[in-house]
């Protein structure tokens, strides 16, 4: 599971496979008829297939934002972003759930920090 | 009449004396003859109206106890507690064998072709099954026709029954307990549809023939005890009826009075009138009491049939049925491990009275006969029972529900636990310690365990051993006791240094021996464990070697409160004592709460509660209370990254190298040892890229058992990790990290990134004249 990569074209992190990618379709389907419940279940199962791949930690938050929670759903994305390694567009994509989350919660300037970051990271 | 001429005298004596015989005759009769009589009869008629009533109102007074006992809750239905479903789905490591055995746990038929839920069939490489439904309301899952094909000890491919691939599916999770209130026992409670059909049969057949007919006593069966009693001049017969039984055993009063027998039997007519026949016979068979486990009682078929036979009540065949009915006139008695002779003979006497009653057949009788006994040694296979398990699972939810209302109206816990994975290290401790040769220890016998297993990414607690025999019921070690922490310390003393910014990797430590004055006026004089000292190390050589002297200058440092925040905000949920001999772990901790602090190390400082129950749902499939995974920052995950990284450099280089030869060599992973003074703890902790396992070994008298962490507990975290891991540790460094080539013993800048070994630091530490080393390695 080593890999280099150039920094220049940025690693990419496997999106789900499989299993995974069945159960996170899954819960986007109930995330947008909205049975939260269901929708954390599927992720979760997802999770414990692939457990450490950041895409389903941003699913979570992503899900978690819809929720109300946007305290968890940051965290979420930070815990994400934190096994992005490189990958551009995942990081982005963190970077802008941040920025969505930490402006549900009141926090502006924190929210404008993190567009900032997702910025960086077009 | 008085007060006439003699005469009149005569005359009227006359008369006197005729009419007296006339009435006063009349009425001499009655009451001679008759009056008595009346007056017994009324007698007796005011003490049978005082029993009847008397009667009556006892029998309110009991019926409130039945309707308490039996028709409210804990009989209806109790909370039952699920495992984690097993998910199927091509790329899982699973093998064919191992799919079976589950099936067979879940009580599945072994048949030619699957034909309905429960069923499944094994031809080479492809298992083909039916699942059951499970669930309820909106979470039902409908039965599925499924077929798995294996190669290379994983599923290449999973099918439905009309050949369609099916991405995933899931099986109905298997119970593993119930929680009952007034005992808090845990026993295993099954429901009508788990009650194989002979055994009903049997129960009635050889207990109470007219159970379905009479009214909860059984007057001919009364007589005929009676006649039997008599004629034998002893009593051997009892004339109780099932509902009677049921009576007796769940009042569990051994007083065999007048008065008892009065009651229960009141009892039992109230019983009848207010619970429908199967119940009562369900309620018989969850709780007639079969046998002793030690201090344990073993109450119910089901817990009696994985006690005795190793396999859950569906499971049986019928000369095993037979022998658990048979059991139920005398469990000592006809215990078949202490008496074999007599329980077989009993066995096939019940087989026989079978035949006679046309439950079974006379060849199936005679050939049912004919096995041998079958039962297991006590404790040799696992017998479905997760003790140490249900412990946790209870006590999480004892702080929001009441025990009451736990077990109203058939709850269903769904949980956490990964059975497979269970019974695989409870075998691998067995294993374990059964082979442990230990050097001048008195006895290796008394050496005992506990592990844990936990997965970072969700918090599930999916594996918990709480000694070396975990089917018993005993002292959760995981959980309930507290032991030295040892090195296992060390990472977090390290982890709070690096976070400060007080600390990098490469850091030049005195390793020279060092006086610590105490708050009590005494002096601390700590040593290496060598007992080698001198000059200086990179602190990752500290943390990779457990060197103490270096570590107790970078706790003294960093301080103590320091390092207590760290263990806290990392998941700890205690205050632990503030002394610096906190550094070379003096502090006591459970093994569980040691899985949690390295669960979240592992994932670089996001905390993730362990957590074993992960949703409460009413018998309709409405959930109750969800406990969903959640995230908190616990620590700076640059220096959690760093931190893990040399825990890796343990395993490579350091005290935790005993790892290399027996794990897979692609199966990174990161982990730390942990001895306490004069041996008496052996620990072992750490984590690959999915699950994060805790190993503790030791003896409940806290005498030495000689063995260090490498030696006692490591091998046996290895076997676990090499059964439970399956992905390697990722080793891609969060931004803010800088890489740098080193060799090890100098820390001089190695001649290549492809030499030597990465030591990653902050970014902003700069080292000018380092190798740096870009890509992710």
């Amino acid at each position: 599971m080593t890999r280099n990569g150039d920094r220049a074209d940025g690693t990419t992190v496997m999106l789900p496979r499989g299993a995974a990618a069945h159960l996170t379709a899954e819960a986007e389907r109930y995330q947008a008829a909205g049975d939260y419940i269901a929708a954390a279940a599927s992720l979760e199962r997802a999770m414990r297939i692939e457990p450490g791949n950041p895409w389903l930690s941003l699913a979570m938050a992503r899900l978690r934002l819809v929720e109300g929670a946007p305290g968890q759903a940051e965290m979420l994305a930070r815990r994400a972003l934190s096994r992005a390694a490189g990958d551009r567009i995942l990081t982005n994509r963190c970077w802008e759930l941040v920025a969505q989350a930490r402006q549900a919660g009141g926090d502006k300037a924190g929210a404008l920090e993190a567009a900032r970051m997702a910025d960086q990271h077009q | 009449m008085s007060g006439k001429t003699s005469a009149s005298r005569k005359k009227s004596k006359k008369k006197r004396v005729r009419r007296r015989t006339g009435r006063r005759a009349a009425r001499r009769p009655t009451r001679s003859a008759g009056g008595w009589r009346r007056k017994l009869l009324q007698r007796v008629g005011v003490v049978f109206a005082v029993l009847i009533a008397g009667t009556l109102l006892y029998g309110f007074y009991l019926d409130a106890g039945i309707r308490n006992a039996f028709v409210g809750q804990p009989w209806e239905r109790p909370a039952r507690v699920f495992a984690q479903p097993v998910e199927l789905y091509a790329g899982r490591n699973l093998q064919a064998q191992e799919l079976q055995q589950y099936l067979h746990q879940l009580g599945y038929d072994r048949v030619a072709q699957p034909s309905q839920p429960g069923e499944f069939a094994t031809t080479g490489m492809v298992v083909r099954l039916i699942t059951r439904s499970w669930g309820a309301g909106s979470r039902a899952a409908a039965p599925v026709a499924v077929e798995v094909r294996f190669a290379d000890g994983t599923i290449k491919e999973l099918r439905d029954g009309r050949g369609a691939p099916l991405p995933v599916i899931q099986l109905e999770p298997q119970l593993v307990g119930s929680i009952i209130p007034a005992s808090g026992q845990d026993r295993v409670v099954i429901g009508a549809d788990q009650v194989p059909g002979l055994l009903r049969e049997a129960l009635v057949a050889v207990e109470d023939r007219r159970f379905f007919q009479h009214h909860g006593l059984d007057p001919r069966g009364i007589a005929r005890a009676a006649w039997v009693n008599l004629r034998a001049g002893n009593i051997s017969q009892g004339g109780s009826t099932i509902t009677q039984q049921l009576i007796k055993s769940h009042f569990l009063d051994n007083r065999r009075t007048w008065r008892r027998k009065y009651a229960e039997a009141l009892m039992a007519v109230a019983l009848d009138a207010r619970m429908p026949k199967e119940r009562i016979l369900l309620a018989y068979i969850n709780e007639i009491y079969l046998g002793q486990d030690g201090r344990r009682a073993i109450h119910g078929f089901d817990l009696a049939s994985r006690f005795y036979f190793g396999r859950s009540l569906p499971q049986l065949e019928i000369q095993d049925i037979a022998l658990l009915v048979g059991l139920v006139r005398g469990p000592s008695f006809y215990d078949p491990r202490r008496h074999p002779q007599r329980a077989l003979q009993r066995r096939n006497d019940v087989l026989g009275i079978l035949a006679a009653g046309g439950v079974i057949s006379a060849e199936a009788a005679t050939r049912a006969a004919g096995q041998p006994l079958g039962v297991t040694r006590q404790g040799q296979r696992n017998n479905g029972n997760y003790p140490a398990f249900l412990s946790v699972v209870t006590g999480q939810l004892l702080r929001e529900y009441d025990r009451d209302d736990l077990t109203s109206t058939g709850l269903s816990i769904y949980t956490t636990l990964n059975v497979m994975l269970q019974n695989d290290i409870e075998q691998i401790i067995r294993r374990a310690l059964d082979g442990l040769d230990v050097p001048d220890m008195p006895s290796s016998a008394d050496v005992q365990a506990a592990a844990v297993v936990v997965v970072p990414e969700t918090g599930d607690l999916a594996a918990i051993v709480g000694g070396r025999n975990p089917g018993f019921d005993g002292f959760n070690r995981a959980v309930t006791m507290r032991r030295p922490i040892g090195s296992l310390i060390k990472p977090f003393v390290f982890l709070a240094a690096l976070s400060t910014g007080q600390l990098e990797l490469d850091t030049l430590l005195s390793n020279e021996r060092l006086s610590v004055p105490l708050d009590t006026g005494d002096t601390w004089e700590p040593d290496n464990y060598s007992q080698q000292y001198g000059g200086e190390v990179p602190a990752y050589r500290a943390l990779a070697e457990s060197l103490n002297l270096p570590t107790v200058r970078v706790g003294l440092q960093v301080g103590v409160k320091n390092v207590i925040t760290i263990l806290k905000q990392l998941g700890l949920q205690r205050d632990i004592p503030g002394y610096p001999a906190l550094f070379l772990g003096a502090a006591e901790l459970a093994p569980l709460e040691v899985a949690q602090l390295f669960s979240s190390l592992s994932t670089r400082g996001f905390v993730t509660p362990v957590r074993a129950v992960k949703e409460v749902v009413d018998a309709d499939g409405v959930p109750l209370s969800r406990y969903p995974l959640t995230v908190s920052r616990g620590v700076n995950e640059v220096a959690a990254y760093q931190v893990i990284a040399n825990l890796q450099l343990a395993v490579s280089h350091g005290t935790g190298r005993g790892l290399q030869k027996r794990l897979h060599e692609y199966l990174e992973v990161a982990g730390k040892t942990g001895t306490t003074n004069d041996y008496r703890d052996s620990w072992f902790a750490g984590f690959s890229g999915d699950v994060a396992g805790v190993v503790w070994l030791g003896t409940d008298d806290n005498s030495p058992t000689g063995l260090t962490g490498a030696r006692g507990a490591l091998p046996v975290w290895a076997d676990i990790m090499a059964r439970a891991a399956t992905v390697p540790l990722d080793t891609r460094a969060p931004s803010g990290i800088q890489k740098y080539a080193v060799y090890y013993d100098s820390a001089g800048p190695a001649a290549s990134c492809a030499h030597g070994v990465l030591i990653p630091l902050r970014a902003d530490s700069h080292r000018p004249e380092g190798l740096r080393c870009d890509g992710n390695q």
